[in-house]
């Protein structure tokens, strides 16, 4: 993982092979908990893995804002005091924060181009696959990257919360244009679409509190989002103990708490 | 029920395309719905009749799918299933001799790059034996309109994944209402509701793409 920071801004480019890879994950993100998912699955996950390497172009970071300030629910950032309006739920967890970083990462658009590739030549099982691979890679990319944010902030005596992400928890994923305009141009390759899509598609973005009172949690206890795609594969992941932290389902938008 | 009919349903449901496809390891060496479907027309056998494997086969991974008791990769393998055997029926469906119980036209919504809900419902609705018009993604409202044009008697889905690209539902729904009154209009998608469907003037709303099968039974077929 290289490492670079200039002023408050903090970058890394990570390569494929030193993200975590579990097939377990892939079982579990696709529904299934461990033992009863067909033996295709394992084998297809480790051909996909063994060939997604060279297709990805995985780059992350954040943007460390060392005051915050809140207006009732909102909080803002930078020195024109963008406002977010992130929800009540988020702002519950955020609102003893004493610092911020807003983040973002992608994989690049390798394996989603691939993923349609595939699916465009009929092959939708393996498309399907891969697109889920890329959505965990985008998942443990991210995750890297808030270890080493998290490690930063306990050697100051400090701790973080979960990542937070528009589109979840009652934040609404239009605040995407808000974030992405405190953050340099073009930051780890992303842009928005109009309506508030990054591309390329795998890609993540959101906020995380820094403060001696945050704490990372289960933020599907947090959420009262019932039909939540992420609700299933959470609950999934509990039943299979899959280590990782993921609750996507393949093709989603990365924007959720983790 | 026919002795071939249930075998061809059990490969679809199972996934099984032909007899060199490990998948499912259990049926390993069988024949799969391509053998199936060749054999079957070559004994004779009436082309409607595979299509009728199929679509009880598809009809049953659905309903799984829906009880979660299947989860997409096994809808998958059912629809490539479904595929090969259907490959075989292409001529038929040509000359007419085949007909299919209506025709579907699904897009993702115009500003939406997500495809893979959209492709699996329409792998299940073709599996329902209805014809499917793909129209991909970020589909705006005017080549939904030419795609009705093309197909008279259509009926449209149109998918959404986030909130900022549902709202586009609305517009376009309300251009096709406008030009095709009698076009069905069903939609579907992470965010969207049954409200948010009533509201929006759709004809219905599918958590899932069996559900979206049921609704063109019942409406259309």
């Amino acid at each position: 993982m290289i490492r670079s920071t200039t002023a408050d801004i903090t970058e890394f480019s990570l390569s494929f092979d030193e993200l975590d890879h579990n097939p377990a994950e892939l079982i579990a993100l696709v529904g299934y908990r461990d033992g009863e998912a067909p033996e295709i699955l394992r084998t297809l996950y480790y051909e996909i893995i063994s060939a997604a390497g060279e297709r990805c172009h995985i780059r992350g970071g954040y943007r460390h804002f060392s005051e915050i300030e809140w207006r009732e629910t909102d909080l803002c950032l930078g020195s024109e005091k963008t406002a977010f309006a992130t929800g009540k739920i988020i702002a519950a967890q955020l609102q003893r924060a004493e610092s911020a970083v807003l983040f973002a990462c992608s994989i690049g658009a390798g394996l989603e181009t691939w993923s349609r590739q595939l699916m465009n030549d009929g092959d939708f099982f393996s498309g399907y696959l891969v697109d889920a691979v890329a959505s965990l890679t985008v998942e443990s990319a991210m995750h890297k990257i808030q270890d080493d944010l998290e490690k930063d902030q306990q050697d100051k005596g400090q701790k973080i919360s979960n990542c937070y992400s528009p589109g979840h928890c009652g934040w609404l994923v239009t605040e995407q244009h808000k974030l992405f305009s405190l953050l340099p141009d073009n930051f780890c390759g992303i842009t928005l679409t109009d309506s508030s899509l990054m591309l390329p598609i795998k890609s993540a973005s959101g906020i995380i509190g820094i403060g001696p009172a945050m704490q990372r949690v289960d933020a599907c206890q947090l959420c009262d989002m019932n039909r939540c795609v992420f609700r299933r594969f959470d609950k999934s992941k509990q039943e299979t103990e899959a280590h990782a932290v993921f609750a996507k389902k393949p093709g989603d938008q990365h924007h959720r708490a983790f | 029920m026919s002795e071939f009919v249930e075998q061809l349903a059990l490969c679809v449901e199972r996934g099984k395309v032909n007899r060199e496809s490990l998948y499912p390891p259990d049926l390993h060496g069988q024949d799969g719905t391509d053998e199936l479907a060749k054999q079957a027309l070559e004994q004779g056998l009436k082309p409607d009749t595979i299509l009728e494997g199929c679509i009880l086969g598809m009809d049953r991974i659905g309903a799984k799918f829906s009880e979660n008791k299947a989860f997409v990769p096994e809808l998958l393998m059912a629809a490539k299933a479904m595929t090969a055997a259907m490959t075989h029926l292409k001529p038929f469906f040509q000359s007419g001799a085949v007909k299919r119980k209506g025709t579907f036209v699904i897009g993702t919504v115009a500003g939406d790059l997500h495809d893979i809900g959209k492709n699996l419902v329409a792998m299940v609705v073709e599996g329902g034996g209805f014809e499917v018009i793909d129209l991909g993604t970020n589909v705006t409202t005017a080549k939904f309109l030419a795609s009705i044009e093309e197909h008279p008697g259509c009926s449209v889905g149109m998918s959404a994944l986030l909130t900022t690209t549902m709202v586009n539902m609305e517009g376009t729904i309300k251009a096709i209402k406008e030009k095709y009154p009698e076009t069905l209009v069903l939609v579907g998608g992470a965010p969207v509701t049954k409200q948010y469907a009533d509201k929006i003037g759709a004809d219905g709303y599918s958590p899932d793409p069996q559900g979206a099968v049921a609704i063109l039974n019942k409406k259309v077929a």
